[in-house]
């Protein structure tokens, strides 16, 4: 039996954010309303603050507080490499790394016909726009080695096959920490094949 | 390994019902609907999490029950015991090894063997294509588990594709799906060849002496795309191939070619034992792929497995059943299932289980 209308709204909308299901959903709703009122305005009112702020960069379509993008704004960064990367998130991560110095591309999606996802949704045309812009030499391809991420390294570097630019991928193989007896045998075989001479 | 014990509650014809095992295995007489199949069907599930039968998990149910559960023991061939269960509940189910939840059924595959042959195998001969993947694939991932990752991704990549034919596309984005595509099928197609090529090497041998009937028997490969099975691995001449089936694919909006529509074709002195086989030929073949499998099950992943044989001596002679019970003797567990008690004489070193009519 539904006991409020407004109860229900709420865990369905807390039910949509990826993670959340109906029971955590209905946790987070019930400490909503049991906590004081205040946190939940000043909760909603920070949400609708974010939410408000971000637009996309129109260079790199990356989540961003303005347009252009920070990393595409900023003259220190370098143009010679460019990271293409599925989400805007994953700029986060490559961030995180302190390593990459150099611009972006957000495709927003990986190539999955199931989902509708044709290179008009992983934003080709752009990303090939961005490339005859910036004149990188080295785009690397920071991509999931899944069934989609693989076609979609595989159909940009065949858009950008022609054009002067050396093409990277992540390599892929046992993590750093990991453990051979709890490397998937498909994974274990990739970095077989991948194996490099120690120096 | 053997089973030591099973109890079922609500499966099928089972209400609360327990049973134990002697190493060498078990006749188990019973007269016809008394469950002896059921009890061979919660057997093989243990070894495959999910019907031999092909029967949906709901329709393991007793009736009128929502849930259902198998817990079986093992000893593995060290002497270690191995215990498996199974609850279903709400539609959902849960596999336990050693009481810790399991979530990949690889993990099952790994360590439950159990090879199940029934009357019905016939159709591994006369039936569909889909029936022929179907065991072929089962077996396959009783001696190489990561085969079932593999064929998974492999039909993920078919979807896809067939997604894609379904819209207006680019040639360079179907390109790039023909490459996955084409490498994950090559994969496949690799372990079916190997597995043949373990099979062949044993149907040749004059195994078990039961070829003077089914002399020269052998089991090909057929695949839509032979210059792939001819040539061995040629991904040139794949991506070839697809290209020129490319107007066709788009009308049918599926994938023509690949593992997931190949077949498996049985041959007696290159002749196609579907059509020219007899009965008699085409039963002593399947039983002999069964046996041949439990072998090569012992061979590659070194586990002995239990053989579950479901009234297939009836249409058999008795040169045959003596051949039959001449390999087995008492090198794997065998449970037998027959509503004639007369099979207890060939088979007298197992001990002898009735069922009564509806348990």
């Amino acid at each position: 039996m539904i006991l409020s209308v407004q109860f229900e709204r709420l865990v369905q909308v807390l039910s949509r954010f990826p993670g959340i299901g109906k029971k955590t959903a209905q946790r987070l709703a019930w400490h909503l309303i049991s906590s004081d009122k205040r946190y939940a305005t000043e909760l909603a009112e920070t949400i609708q603050q974010a939410v408000d702020a971000f637009c996309t960069c129109g260079k790199c379509y990356m989540l961003a507080e303005t347009d252009p993008c920070p990393i595409c704004d900023s003259a220190e960064r370098d143009t010679t490499q460019l990271c293409v990367v599925e989400s805007s998130a994953d700029v986060f991560l490559v961030e995180n790394m302190n390593e990459f110095k150099g611009k972006y591309f957000v495709l927003g999606h990986l190539l999955s016909p199931i989902d509708g996802f044709g290179p008009e949704q992983i934003r080709a045309s752009e990303l090939v726009k961005l490339i005859i812009d910036l004149q990188p030499q080295e785009v690397v391809l920071a991509l999931k080695p899944s069934a989609e991420g693989e076609a979609t390294i595989h159909f940009i570097s065949e858009i950008l096959a022609g054009k002067a630019v050396k093409i990277t991928r992540l390599s892929t193989g046992i993590p750093f920490g990991g453990d051979l007896e709890y490397t998937s045998s498909l994974t274990l075989t990739n970095a077989w094949k991948r194996r490099y001479s120690v120096q | 390994m053997y089973l030591k014990s099973i109890s079922l509650s609500q499966f099928r014809n089972y209400q609360t019902q327990a049973f134990a095992f002697a190493p060498c295995g078990s006749l188990i007489i019973g007269p016809n609907g008394s469950g002896k199949t059921n009890l061979l069907e919660a057997i093989a599930y243990c070894g495959i999490g999910k019907s031999i039968r092909l029967h949906h998990d709901e329709q393991l149910l007793s009736f009128n029950a929502t849930t259902f559960s198998i817990a079986a023991e093992f000893e593995q061939d060290l002497g270690l015991d191995l215990s498996v269960s199974f609850n279903y509940c709400n539609k959902k189910k849960l596999l336990k090894l050693d009481s810790v939840p399991i979530r990949h059924l690889s993990d099952l595959f790994n360590s439950v063997k159990v090879i199940y042959c029934a009357p019905e195998d016939l159709q591994l001969i006369n039936g569909s294509p889909r029936v022929r993947r179907q065991y072929f694939d089962m077996a396959i991932s009783q001696l190489y588990p990561e085969y079932i990752s593999i064929l998974r991704n492999y039909l993920h990549i078919v979807e896809q594709r067939n997604s894609l034919l379904k819209t207006q596309y680019l040639a360079s984005e179907k390109r790039s799906w023909d490459l996955r595509f084409i490498e994950a099928c090559m994969e496949v197609v690799k372990y079916r060849e190997k597995y043949l090529k373990l099979l062949n090497e044993y149907f040749q041998k004059d195994y078990l002496h039961f070829s003077s009937k089914v002399f020269n028997t052998g089991i090909r490969y057929l695949s839509a795309n032979k210059a792939m099975v001819e040539h061995s691995v040629n991904a040139e001449g794949y991506l070839s191939l697809l290209q020129s089936l490319e107007a066709r694919e788009k009308l049918y909006q599926r994938s023509l070619v690949g593992a997931h529509i190949d077949d498996y074709e049985f041959v007696l002195d290159d002749n196609t034992l579907r059509i020219y086989g007899s009965q008699g030929q085409k039963r002593i073949v399947v039983i002999l792929l069964k046996l041949i499998q439990a072998t090569l099950v012992e061979q590659v992943t070194g586990i002995k497995p239990i053989l579950l044989f479901d009234d297939i001596f009836a249409e058999l002679d008795i040169e045959n059943t003596t051949n039959i019970h001449r390999f087995i003797d008492k090198r794997y567990q065998v449970l037998i299932a027959s509503p004639n008690a007369s099979i207890t004489e060939i088979w007298d070193s197992i001990p002898t289980q009735y069922l009564e009519n509806n348990v």
